[in-house]
Formats: structure tokens, C-alpha cells, sequence
């Protein structure tokens, strides 16, 4: 009987709405969370999982020696790689196609790669019109890390004792 | 039998077997390199170190026989210590190059270093540098990962019969070489390949093209010879990528020839025919499947085009399948030709059933082989191998021919003359066995007289049982059968002959030097014919030819209408190999541009032309109507089945093994070996 009095109490006094309202105004005037993206971004961890890129040396000779590793363990099966003997005896890769659409940015492939040719970039802003447009080949690749290769280096070396 | 204890397991073993022997035969692994059941035991890797009771020391499972009562661990503390540090210091001069290497992924030394070595490395100083060595265009090397286990050496000492590479240096310095500016020139070196257990020795037109885990294996069977050896083709993205051998101990153990091996770079060679081609003028025209079909139509058809007894010649070789040359015996017989000529390429068939009359690991249980002619080593290496075997194993082999072939193995005794002079030796062998008089004789035809027992065996080697001179001898030998019960053999090459002589009986295959109306040739070579001019001059006065080949040769010239067949790897069918054993094998990659199985191409062409029961829906349903036509019949004696051969090429044929069919003779690799090596 005391239960129902206050619960009849309660809805006509808009108790539990005024409640609500507290919590809404107590936001209004807190420190704001939200950014204005694209003009303000929000920070990046060195170990981000963005658009991949191929490396080179400081000397321009291509990392990737067409092992593999990164086309066996990438479980999207998202990579696809040729190789064959080049002409100087050394081992380097025909083709090297990521497609985008199928890879789940999981980071095997930079996990597995054993002179850190394959990476993945700090960029995530990229799209493709087409179906098509997402698949990378290696020309694409090589140029992405060419482009970003000092931010590349410089997350590596960070990284380089965790890993 | 000896009681052992592995492990604390009790087991039965044979006596003087090894520990490793035993512990294989009860699936108990012990880890090792040097040590290869069909090689010699070198006991230098050290990684099958076990502990054994009441020794002080542990010892090498390969090299220590089985005593009863011994107790062996695998397992123990002792025996993983040993292990670990073996793989340690095998690992000091080895290069982590896994990435690049060929072997990664299928590298013994890769899966034993995961499963028994230790997982850090406390080698800081520099390794050691071996330069690379030319092995010729089959084999590359890459000496810095070698582990000296010297089992390629072995091979090529033991089954390869010439020792072609060595161990020079000791200590650090050891390493592999070949003679001096040599290459290894065995017709078996690729099997260094898989013996090598790491990737020091690698295929030299494999090399980066794909990882072992990318390939999906196929079995097929080796199209080369008549051994029939099986092979497992990897293929990756529709392309064969390499062969590898399939095990199998009664026909070609764990071997198989470089023939086998490299032949399948002949597949993509640039004289693949891409479309049926029709001759307009002195040009080709590409045609489709559907003009060219009715193009035969309009030759063979019987409503538009009757042809009399035998104006149509059809020209096979002995590569073709079971079910083809059922299907092409139909046709024939349809358009009016009595008898397919298969097997054109060498001389006629003189005797019936020329096949090696027993299995082939049989052989090795004979005292004795008397190898009466034969190219064996540029015929079919691998029984060549088992021979050598038996020379190593104390047993005779008798060498009668007319070129002193250096076959690499022990010699009893030889005797080198023409083929006129045959028949008098074996009449004076007769003479020597049927008089019994003890003469004070003492020359080769008395050493093998003394021989000949029922644990001898005669091997007729192809040259020379078609060959008409064999017609007088066959009389002499049979009396000799009667004598002496010695067994007899015959080798043909073809790796179909056996099942092409089951299949049609005693069939004769000489081309007749006559006018056709019409020619059909399949998967047929001007090089792969003895009488080259006799074939040209035939096609040369026959009105239409047909060529159904996947490359377009010398030859096809002189053809009007060129149907794309496929090569081996592209087909399905049915072989017969020497022993008469019936091996059939699918398609390991799908046929390449529009170019057809050849069975196929027969069966739509009997429909074309209204040939009855052409009904066949795959080549299974062709192979139970094939198979049942096949005889059993077995050689004991020699028959002459051909008394009046027309025509006869006389001359010696010397062949070579690289240039024995038209895959082969693709293959750029095998092209690039030295050839005719056995000639003297």
C-alpha cells in the first residue's frame, strides 16, 4: 500500500525525469569528448593498422625477397605474390597485390615479414569508387612507402624494442 | 629375430638391422640427415645420437645393429642433450636465410631444428663462406647451407654409378665439389634434389618460382619411359611447377630420372599449338574445333568420301594411351585401314609379346643378367639403376652388344661385335653347354655358358629384337631356354609398347612405302622417327594429312589440317609399363589455349563421321572397354610373328635420352645438358 502511494507520488512529481535532466545538464557544462573531424583528428599509436606500403633500403633497393610469409599467414588470404630470379641471382616478387577489400587489417603480414618490407601506415583515409580501386599492387604499394617512409622508419624504431 | 626394448616398448627386429631401422618400422621417430635407407650409412650428422643401457656413451641409431636384450631411449634426457647440442653446432655455420631459401617449408633441417633444437643461439662469430659451384643447368647450388651429411655423394657413387661429386677439406673447410670445371651429368642427378636435406642443392629451373605449401600435388605417371614411374606434379595456378617422384618400391622406388623430372618445362614451350590450323597455300589459317570437325568430316565421312581397303594411313607413337588407340583402332577399322600403325618410330615388332615377363624388382632376385643389346642407359635409367645394384651386390651382369655402351657398373663379362656375329656366339655358347666336353677353353663365351641357370636372366634390349638379324637367332636361344631353363625378358621403350602389343595382338608397325589417299598423324615427330625420309616421302604422296600434335615441329609442313593435342600433363589415360602392370592417371592441369586431349578429339570426331558406338562419356567408361581387350599372354619362348618385313631400316639408331619424345625435347633445361654422354 506505502509502495503504490509512492510510486503514484513519484510519477506525478516528474521525479524521475528531473533526475535525468541532472545528469544532461551536468554534460552541458563538462569538458567536451567529441573533435571535429576532418579538421581536428584524433592522436595515433605508432603500432596504428592502416593503409599497407612496401619498403625500401636507403640504398632504393626493395626490401620484400618474395618469401611469402605474409601471403601464408594472412587469414583473409587478402595477398597475393609471384616471384622469380632475377636477374643478379636475387629473389624478388613479379607481382604483390593486397586486396584491400578482403584484408581485415589484422597486421600478421607486418608481423611475419622478416626484413620489414610489407607495413602497415598510419593512413586510414583512402577509398576506392570502384570495386577495383582497392586492389593494390605493388607499384601502388612501393609508392605509399615511399611517400611515408620517414613517419614508417621513425614508428618502426619506436616499436623496435617491444618487438 | 632379436628382442629389443625402445622406450621401455618391447620389439621384435631382424637381426643385424640398425636401431633406426627397427624404430622406423615401429613409427618411433628419431631425428637425422645423413642417414637414407637406399644409401650407405655414412654416420657423420650425428643428430640420431641415442642412449642405449649400459653404454657409457650414446650411440648412432643408423650405424649400430640390434643386439637381443638392448635397451634403446629416445626420449631421454641424455639422448635430447645430444640432440640439442648436434643441432647447435650444425646450426653455427648454417645461414638463417629461410626466407629466400627453396627448401623453406619442406627443409629437414628447418623441422628438426623447431622440434629438437635448442630455441636460442649462442653463436656470435662470423660463419663460414663456401663459393657455388656450376652443377650444370639442372641442379643450382648453394653451398654455405650445406650440412656435409654427403648424401648426394653417396648417390651419385652408389645408384648414380659414377662418383660425380665428392667431400673435399676436413673440418671447417670441408665442403662439396665436382671435379674441376664438371658438371654432374648423371641422367638420375635430380634426385640430389630431394635427397639434400637442406637447400644447399636446389632445382635449378624451380628456383623461387613457388613455395612448397602454395602447390597442390597431383599424381600421374611418367610418360618417358617404359618403367612408368609415378610421379607427383605440383601445380600451382594451372601450371605444373616441378615433378617430384611418388614412392613406390616395386617400379621406381624413391627415384626417377631427369627425363621425368624436367620434361614438364616442355609444356609451355613457345611451339604450342594454340588453335587447329588449316593449310591455305603455303600458310596456315587458324581454324575453330568446329570448321576444323567439318573438315574431316567432309575427308572422312563415308556418305561424301568412300575410301577403298587401306588408303588411309594412320601414324601413332608408342606414347599414346590405352584409350586413345582403342578409340583410333575403331576409327581406323570404320574408314576402311586395317591396322593402325602404332609405334611407328622404331623398327617392326619381330617376336610376340616383347615385354620384361615378370616384375620388375624380381629382377634383382636373379643370380645372374645377361644384357643382350639395349641402350639401357638412354633407355630407361632406372632399371639401369637396379642392375648397378646388383653389380655392387656381388651378382654378374653379361654384357653382349654391338656398341660398348659404358653403363656405369660392374662388367662380368662382355662381348662387343655387329649383330651378324650374334648368332654365332650364342651357337658356340650351345655347342660349349650341349657337347659337355671339358675343354681346355677359357674365353668370355665359356664364362657365360658356365652361367646360364635357371637364376640367369636374358634381357633382349629393343634394338635388337626387332631387328632382323634377331630372326635367326631366336632358334638358338630357344634351345637354349630348353637347356639351360634361364629366363627371358625383352625391353621396350615405348611407355605404352606393352599395352599397345596387348591390346592389338601381334600388331606390325612398319610404315609401307605406298600411296595414300589420306594420312592422320598423332603426336608423331620427325625426330622421333627412325626412317626419317621414308615418313616424309609418305606424307609427301598422300593427298591429305592430318597432324594431331600439341607443337608444331620440323614436319608439320607437310601437314594440311594441324589439330592442338595436349601434352602428358593435360591428358588422362592408361599406360601399360613393362611389366604389364595397367597404371592409369588423370589430369594434373587443364589443357592449355583451345588444344584438346587427344581422346577426345577421336571421340568427337567419330561422331563427326558417324562412326557406330562412339558414345563414350568419359575416359573411365573407354578404359573398362579398353582394358578387357588386353591379352595375358606370357613370354616364355621367342615367337617370330613377322616373317616378311617389307621394309627394314638396318642402321643402328643411337638414341638420346633428351631427345626421346616431343616434351622432352622442349624442355630447355634438359636441352641444355650434355648429350649423347654414353657414346664411347
Amino acid at each position: 500500500m506505502r509502495k503504490l502511494v509512492s510510486n503514484i507520488s513519484k510519477s506525478l512529481s516528474l521525479y524521475e525525469l528531473l533526475k535525468g535532466m541532472k545528469l544532461t545538464l551536468s554534460y552541458f557544462f563538462a569538458k567536451k569528448v567529441t573533435i571535429q573531424y576532418p579538421e581536428q583528428k584524433t592522436p595515433q599509436s605508432p603500432r596504428f593498422r592502416g593503409l599497407h606500403a612496401l619498403r625500401r633500403y636507403p640504398n632504393g633497393e626493395e626490401r620484400c625477397i618474395a618469401c611469402k610469409l605474409c601471403e601464408a599467414v594472412c587469414p583473409a588470404m587478402a595477398i597475393t605474390i609471384e616471384s622469380e630470379l632475377r636477374e643478379d641471382n636475387s629473389r624478388r616478387t613479379t607481382r604483390y597485390d593486397i586486396d584491400l577489400t578482403k584484408c581485415i587489417f589484422c597486421g600478421f603480414c607486418e608481423e611475419s615479414c622478416p626484413v620489414d618490407s610489407i607495413v602497415e601506415t598510419r593512413i586510414f583515409e583512402y577509398h576506392g569508387e570502384e570495386r577495383g580501386d582497392l586492389l593494390y599492387t605493388k607499384d601502388m604499394l612501393l609508392d605509399v612507402g615511399k611517400k611515408y617512409e620517414k613517419q614508417i622508419a621513425k614508428d618502426r624504431q619506436q616499436e623496435a624494442k617491444y618487438r | 629375430m632379436v628382442k629389443i626394448k625402445i622406450n621401455g616398448k618391447t620389439f621384435k627386429a631382424p637381426e643385424k638391422s640398425t636401431i633406426i631401422q627397427v624404430a622406423d618400422d615401429n613409427g618411433i621417430e628419431i631425428p637425422r640427415f645423413c642417414y637414407h635407407k637406399k644409401l650407405s650409412i655414412a654416420a657423420n650428422c650425428r643428430m640420431c645420437l641415442v642412449e642405449v643401457k649400459n653404454f657409457p656413451k650414446p650411440l648412432p641409431a643408423c650405424a649400430t645393429q640390434v643386439n637381443e636384450g638392448m635397451e634403446i631411449f629416445t626420449k631421454s634426457k641424455q639422448t635430447k642433450d645430444c640432440q640439442q647440442s648436434v643441432m647447435e653446432f650444425l646450426l653455427i655455420n648454417h645461414p638463417l636465410d629461410c626466407p629466400i631459401c627453396d627448401q623453406g617449408g619442406e627443409c629437414d633441417l628447418q623441422d628438426t631444428a623447431m622440434a629438437y633444437g635448442s630455441p636460442k643461439s649462442r653463436y656470435q662469430e662470423e660463419k663460414r663462406v663456401v663459393l657455388n659451384k656450376n652443377l650444370g643447368p639442372l641442379v643450382s647450388t648453394d653451398l654455405n647451407r650445406c650440412i656435409q651429411c654427403s648424401r648426394c655423394v653417396r648417390f651419385l657413387k652408389e645408384v648414380g654409378g659414377m662418383q660425380e661429386l665428392g667431400l673435399i677439406g676436413r673440418g671447417e673447410h670441408a665442403e662439396i665439389s665436382a671435379y674441376v670445371e664438371k658438371s654432374v651429368d648423371s641422367e638420375i642427378s635430380g634426385n640430389i634434389i630431394d635427397l639434400c636435406p637442406v637447400g644447399a642443392l636446389t632445382s635449378k629451373p624451380f628456383r623461387y618460382s613457388a613455395r612448397t605449401w602454395e602447390m597442390v600435388r597431383k599424381s600421374t605417371i611418367s610418360p618417358h619411359d617404359s618403367l612408368g614411374s609415378h610421379l607427383e606434379a605440383h601445380v600451382k595456378d594451372g601450371n605444373v611447377m616441378r615433378v617430384l617422384p611418388k614412392e613406390n618400391e616395386d617400379i621406381n622406388e624413391c627415384w626417377i630420372s631427369d627425363r621425368d623430372r624436367f620434361s614438364y618445362i616442355g609444356i609451355n614451350s613457345e611451339d604450342r599449338i594454340k588453335t587447329p590450323l588449316l593449310k591455305t597455300g603455303s600458310n596456315f589459317k587458324p581454324i575453330s574445333w568446329d570448321e576444323a570437325f567439318h573438315t574431316l568430316e567432309r575427308v572422312f565421312h563415308p556418305s561424301l568420301n568412300k575410301f577403298k581397303e587401306d588408303e588411309v594411313a594412320i601414324f601413332s607413337s608408342n606414347q599414346i594411351t590405352l584409350e586413345e588407340a582403342y578409340l583410333l583402332d575403331k576409327l581406323a577399322s570404320y574408314v576402311g585401314t586395317k591396322q593402325v600403325k602404332f609405334d611407328v618410330a622404331n623398327n617392326p615388332n619381330l617376336i610376340a609379346n616383347p615385354s620384361l615377363n615378370g616384375m620388375i624388382g624380381d629382377v634383382e632376385s636373379f643370380e645372374n643378367i645377361i644384357l643382350l643389346g639395349s641402350q639401357l642407359r638412354n633407355e630407361n635409367p632406372l632399371l639401369l639403376q637396379r642392375l648397378r645394384k646388383m653389380g655392387n651386390a656381388g651378382k654378374t651382369i653379361n654384357i653382349i652388344n654391338t656398341v660398348d655402351f659404358d653403363l656405369q657398373l660392374t662388367v662380368s663379362n662382355k662381348i662387343i661385335q655387329p649383330i651378324k656375329d650374334f648368332q654365332k656366339t650364342f651357337e658356340h655358347i650351345h655347342k660349349i653347354l650341349s657337347t659337355k666336353v671339358a675343354k681346355k677353353e677359357n674365353s668370355t663365351e665359356k664364362n657365360i655358358a658356365n652361367l646360364l641357370s635357371e637364376k640367369t636372366l636374358l634381357l633382349v634390349g629393343e634394338d635388337i629384337y626387332t631387328n632382323p638379324a634377331f630372326m635367326n637367332l631366336t632358334n638358338v636361344i630357344n634351345q637354349l631356354i630348353d637347356l639351360t631353363s634361364m629366363k627371358i625378358g625383352c625391353l621396350p621403350t615405348g611407355s605404352n609398347s606393352v599395352g599397345l602389343q596387348q591390346m592389338f595382338g601381334n600388331y606390325v608397325n612398319h610404315i609401307d612405302d605406298k600411296k595414300y589417299q589420306a594420312s592422320i598423324s598423332l603426336n608423331l615427330e620427325l625426330e622421333d622417327i627412325k626412317d626419317k625420309s621414308l615418313f616424309e616421302r609418305v606424307l609427301k604422296k598422300s593427298k591429305f594429312n592430318v597432324g594431331v600434335t600439341p607443337f608444331l615441329n620440323k614436319n608439320s609442313k607437310q601437314f594440311d589440317l594441324i589439330l592442338p593435342s595436349t601434352t602428358h600433363f593435360e591428358n588422362e589415360g592408361t599406360f601399360v609399363n613393362l611389366e604389364s602392370r595397367v597404371q592409369s592417371f588423370s589430369q594434373t592441369i587443364s589443357p592449355k589455349f583451345e588444344s584438346k586431349p587427344l581422346w577426345k578429339i577421336l571421340r568427337v570426331l567419330g561422331n563427326f563421321i558417324d562412326c557406330p558406338d562412339f558414345t563414350f562419356e568419359s575416359c573411365s567408361e573407354i578404359k573398362e572397354k579398353a582394358v578387357q581387350k588386353l591379352s595375358k599372354n606370357k613370354l616364355k619362348r621367342f615367337n617370330l610373328i613377322n616373317q616378311q618385313v617389307k621394309h627394314h631400316s638396318k642402321d643402328f639408331w643411337l638414341k638420346d635420352i633428351n631427345n626421346s619424345d616431343a616434351l622432352v625435347r622442349r624442355s630447355t633445361a634438359l636441352q641444355n645438358t650434355k648429350r649423347l654422354r654414353s657414346e664411347k
